[in-house]
């Protein structure tokens, strides 16, 4: 059952960023991958929020919370094609936006992490 | 149509990250996400390879190609888990470990990634007849 509903989770999140994605990629202009970069800290903020407090389970249950976490969101957001795309742009040699997209990337990513999890944990004192 | 061939390669990454995940950390249970950073490091290789070995050589459908690069590849690693587990990492105060953990993902990722790409332009995988010939007239 658990397949199921990581399955169906990954199901919807592969689709959504590629979606996502090449909607992002149209607007943006030049060669920075501005599509991932949204899509893995706006997925790094989510997954902070939905496991910084048990609360998540007792509201959508264990199978439910597994689609949203490891199934949605961890299909959503992605380290290959992050890891792709610094290569592609140091193989252009376009070597300053490569190390500006990886240490963005990470730095940002923890914080939005970060910022996810502390939501998570004000909601958590609001709600008592 | 598109649409079908990356949701159900994304399902199946999906359920393949989770397996194997769970299988890395039955094998080396600790408190070092090794499960997520094994992951991460092989799905870069297989990026790297597939990627480039579909669109330099090899003409797969775009539908096959998207399926397999964005849907399957890109579902089985993850970003926002290993953002997640460095910052649990800090919070557990495994301050060296968090470092260690970003740093082997982010460069053993940037290798594995540059190895499928190497991989996937040597000559030895041209399987298929005529390629050599294309590939040069491509130059």
């Amino acid at each position: 059952m658990h397949y199921l509903y990581i399955g169906l989770g990954g199901f919807l999140g592969a689709i959504v960023r590629f979606t996502l994605g090449q909607a992002l990629s149209k607007r943006s202009k030049g060669t920075f991958p501005t599509g991932t970069l949204i899509i893995n800290l706006t997925g790094a903020f989510l997954l902070g929020l939905f496991l910084g407090t048990p609360a998540f389970a007792h509201i959508f249950g264990n199978g439910l919370l597994l689609a949203i976490t490891t199934g949605f969101l961890g299909a959503y957001t992605t380290f290959s094609t992050f890891s792709y795309e610094v290569v592609r742009l140091a193989e252009d040699g376009e070597i300053v936006n490569a190390l500006t997209y990886l240490t963005g990337t990470l730095i940002l990513g923890l914080l939005f992490a970060l910022a996810g999890h502390a939501l998570s944990g004000m909601l958590m004192q609001l709600t008592r | 149509m598109v649409y079908i061939y990356i949701g159900i390669f994304g399902f199946l990454g999906a359920i393949a990250r989770f397996e194997l995940g769970r299988f890395i950390t039955a094998f080396w249970p600790s408190t070092f996400p090794l499960g997520t950073l094994i992951i991460n490091i092989v799905g870069c290789f297989a990026m790297g390879l597939i990627l480039t070995y579909s669109l330099e050589r090899l003409t797969l459908s775009p539908e096959l190609r998207l399926g397999l690069t964005t849907g399957f590849i890109g579902a089985f690693t993850t970003f926002s888990t290993f953002s997640v587990e460095t910052i649990n990492l800090l919070f557990g105060g495994l301050i060296t470990s968090a470092i260690m953990y970003m740093l082997v993902s982010t460069i053993g990722g940037l290798i594995a990634v540059r190895a499928g790409t190497v991989l996937a332009r040597m000559p030895i995988l041209l399987v298929f007849k005529g390629q050599e010939t294309e590939l040069e007239n491509n130059r």
